[in-house]
């Protein structure tokens, strides 16, 4: 990505794999390849503060772990889940930041939460769901996010897919990884609402002293609901 | 002399006058009110209704409205309209046999309304036409092509009609029927398929693509790969997934063949023999 502010206004080009890997973290503009592609955004002349926010997706994930995990009645499984972030691009347009861009780090695959007649789109992660987090072995800009599975049914939880919305979670800064704020899903007999879904103020550790970077886009909450979280409920009829 | 100014000309019946500005009024509250009720119903029911049916609802009230307005004003001038209406009865029959398409087309409307089996926006095929349903009114639909050209199609051809909703659902397949030569392994083009797209961008992750071995075709080995895609992005994945599949199966020498046939003679695989005949 370049970001330029150049005759009162912002220009900023992004680009998917390497195809400008040899461009410089410094240079001249003139130095800046002609084939580069541009998005311009008007701006006055003393608009010279920008800001770059990590954000999440903008759909829900599906998370999967591989191979599937059974969770005894009474059970409970942690999973780090690591969703992709996007940078959110702020420049400053008349004395206001305002939002110019949102990129995405990594290319996401689209999905389908739902049945074949309604539903949602969303993203599927490439990485699988962990049992554990480490730093050395964690993509560079995903998210992590630790998701506490609860079976509070009387029988055993196959959880192979987990759909996940991401507009309560806030995103915090702890020794170069971004972490999330932590969560917990109950699965019980009765989930015919949804699956009760807890957030936690702050990540787990060792970032629960993590400083907040970027909040919750649609809010903080304490509880809430997610509907058919585990179910892959699409009716394949060939 | 400003009385003989103000008096009126023989030939003015004021009876006729106080008649006439009655009708005027009645006319002129009748319209106001009608304005109202419209605008009333229209914000208490529309929201209920789809977009076709608040279309409707407004022209139902309208038409209705103004008749009314209309007979009530000339029930005001004093025409007997018991004796219009008795000779309309005639007129009634004789109109209603040639009205009979019209009124199936209106009874039609009710119905399509009622059931919603395509709404304002949705995409449509009937008869071999194509297009986005413009307007739906009382006798007719007009459908918009995708070459942008009105086609009329009367209600009453849509309910008899196989319509094809394309629009109703959120998602669609996208099916590619691919041959390719048969000494090329079944369990590598399946695998080959698979990942082609799985790296389109288009290409929903659920519900998993449909890849399937169809058959030993005349010609060639025969696969369907179904892809499932949001709405708005299947001209896209039209596009793009024959022209990856192609590049792909040229990256790994995949043959596509042209129908052909192979000719042998009786004797399985030997020469077809040929003999030279002078005449």
């Amino acid at each position: 990505m370049v970001i330029l502010h150049r005759h009162e206004e912002w220009r900023i080009s992004s680009w998917e794999g390497d195809q400008f890997a040899e461009l410089p973290l410094e240079g001249e503009i003139r130095d800046l390849p002609s084939s580069l592609e541009w998005r311009r955004w008007d701006g006055g002349a003393g608009d010279l503060e920008f800001q770059l926010r990590p954000s999440f997706p903008e759909y829900p994930v599906i998370a999967k772990p591989k191979p599937a995990l059974t969770i005894s009645p009474g059970g409970h499984a942690l999973f780090y889940i690591g969703i992709p972030a996007s940078l959110e691009v702020y420049g400053q347009c008349d004395g206001t930041l305002r939002k110019l861009a949102s990129l995405s780090t990594d290319s996401l695959s689209k999905s389908w939460h739902g049945d074949r007649s309604a539903g949602q789109v969303c993203y599927a992660l490439r990485t699988r769901a962990r049992r554990s987090f480490d730093p050395s072995d964690w993509p560079e800009h995903d998210i992590v996010v630790a998701v506490d599975l609860k079976n509070e049914s009387s029988e055993a939880f196959l959880f192979d897919r987990l759909f996940l919305d991401l507009g309560h979670f806030s995103i915090f800064n702890h020794e170069g990884h971004l972490w999330s704020n932590a969560c917990q899903i109950r699965i019980s007999e009765d989930d015919e609402d949804g699956n009760d879904i807890t957030y936690a103020p702050n990540p787990l550790d060792p970032a629960s002293d993590a400083p907040e970077i970027a909040t919750a886009q649609a809010g903080k909450a304490r509880r809430s609901k997610i509907g058919s979280a585990f179910t892959s409920v699409i009716d394949i009829i060939h | 002399m400003a009385a003989q100014f103000l008096a009126l000309p023989d030939f003015i019946d004021p009876e006729f006058l106080r008649s006439a500005g009655g009708a005027t009024v009645v006319l002129l509250v009748g319209f106001i009110l009608l304005a109202i009720t419209n605008k009333i119903a229209i914000e208490f029911v529309g929201p209920r209704l789809t977009p076709q049916g608040v279309m409707v609802l407004r022209k139902l009230i309208r038409y209705l409205g103004v008749a009314f307005v209309i007979i009530v004003a000339l029930n005001q001038m004093g025409l007997n309209l018991g004796a219009i209406l008795g000779a309309a009865g005639v007129a009634g029959i004789a109109i209603g046999f040639a009205a009979q398409t019209s009124l199936s087309n209106i009874i039609s409307g009710f119905f399509l309304i009622g059931e919603r089996p395509f709404e304002l926006g949705d995409v449509i095929e009937i008869d071999g036409i194509s297009g986005t349903v413009d307007t739906l009114g009382l006798l007719s639909l007009t459908l918009r092509t995708f070459d942008n050209r009105s086609v009329r199609i009367p209600n009453e051809t849509l309910v008899k009609s196989k319509v094809v909703n394309v629009t109703r659902h959120p998602i669609r397949r996208f099916n590619l029927d691919i041959g390719v030569g048969y000494h090329e392994n079944i369990g590598h083009v399946l695998s080959v398929l698979k990942n082609v797209a799985e790296k389109n961008v288009q290409c929903l992750d659920e519900p998993d693509p449909l890849i399937i071995f169809t058959g030993f075709g005349d010609s060639s080995l025969n696969f369907l790969l179904g892809a499932w895609c949001l709405q708005e992005d299947y001209g896209t994945l039209r596009n793009t997934l024959p022209r990856e599949l192609k590049e792909r199966f040229d990256v790994e020498d995949i043959e596509i063949p042209f129908p052909h046939m192979t000719i042998a003679s009786g004797k399985a695989f030997g020469p077809i023999p040929i003999k030279m005949v002078d005449n």
